[in-house]
């Protein structure tokens, strides 16, 4: 579990292989929100454009990062992350990380003031 | 027992092109026009027999500096017919000019066609596979 604040960065660092010809175009899109059974609700993402896919007769590994800063946007509570891998030839490429393993802590919030008072 | 002909480039080059030789003439040369890399290619051609009694002929082939050994070793072809000889080799990792070379035996082998074709790489469409993540604050 990782807890962040507004003001954090969330770094996701995704892997993906590739084989043929070079590419261009392909994106890779994180998320954070919330995973339910009609899909996943995003409530931040960031996106970047992977860059230098050369042409391999064999599959080859690359690595990316792409940081989601943590904003007012999201209330706090426990969320789950998406990555999928897009715009490239064929289906999108999903990956899901743990449920609830987000923890936003968000601003700092007050309760349950009690007083008792007496004669001094 | 005729020798096998001379497995290397001929000497003389001005006659790319020129269309047929003075005893043989190379048909055809058939190949794939592109392939993958890593790729196991036939090739072969059908090389004929020009001179007016039948003569022994054989078959050579290069690209990219690699020799290639064309079967069968020669043959005796009758006059006005063709002789099919074939080889096969692996794609290599670049587009190729495959050069493919007719003799005939006198009381030597005498190179006497030549023909060239290109063999362009072919890379296939671009894959995908296997996301992975890993993530952190920072």
């Amino acid at each position: 579990m990782i807890q962040l604040q507004y003001g954090d960065k969330l770094r996701f660092t995704c892997s993906f292989q590739h084989k043929g010809a070079a590419y261009t175009g392909a994106k890779l899109h994180a998320a954070i929100g919330n995973k339910g059974a009609l899909g996943f609700d995003e409530i931040l993402n960031n996106e970047t454009t992977v860059t230098g896919i050369i042409y391999d007769a064999t599959w080859q590994t690359y690595t990316v990062t792409i940081d989601v800063t943590i904003t007012s946007g999201i209330s706090s509570g426990a969320y789950d992350t998406m990555v999928k891998l897009m715009s490239i030839p064929g289906s999108d490429i999903y990956w899901y990380g743990t449920l609830d393993d987000i923890v936003v802590v968000g601003e700092a919030e007050f309760q349950s003031l009690s007083v008792s008072y007496a004669k001094a | 027992m005729i020798p096998s002909p001379p497995k290397k480039t001929p000497p003389t080059q001005e006659r790319i092109f020129t269309g047929k030789g003075n005893y043989t003439e190379i048909l055809a040369i058939y190949t794939p026009s592109s392939s993958q890399p890593g790729s196991y290619l036939t090739v072969s051609t059908d090389i004929k027999n020009l001179y007016a009694q039948g003569i022994y002929i054989a078959a050579s082939a290069v690209y990219n500096g690699s020799q290639l050994t064309l079967l069968p070793d020669y043959a005796v072809v009758n006059p006005g017919v063709f002789q099919n000889f074939y080889g096969s080799f692996i794609m290599p990792n670049s587009s190729i000019t495959l050069m493919v070379y007719s003799w005939y035996w006198t009381d030597q082998w005498v190179f006497d066609d030549q023909k060239q074709i290109i063999i362009n790489i072919s890379t296939g469409e671009a894959q995908f596979q296997k996301l992975s993540v890993s993530y952190a604050k920072v």
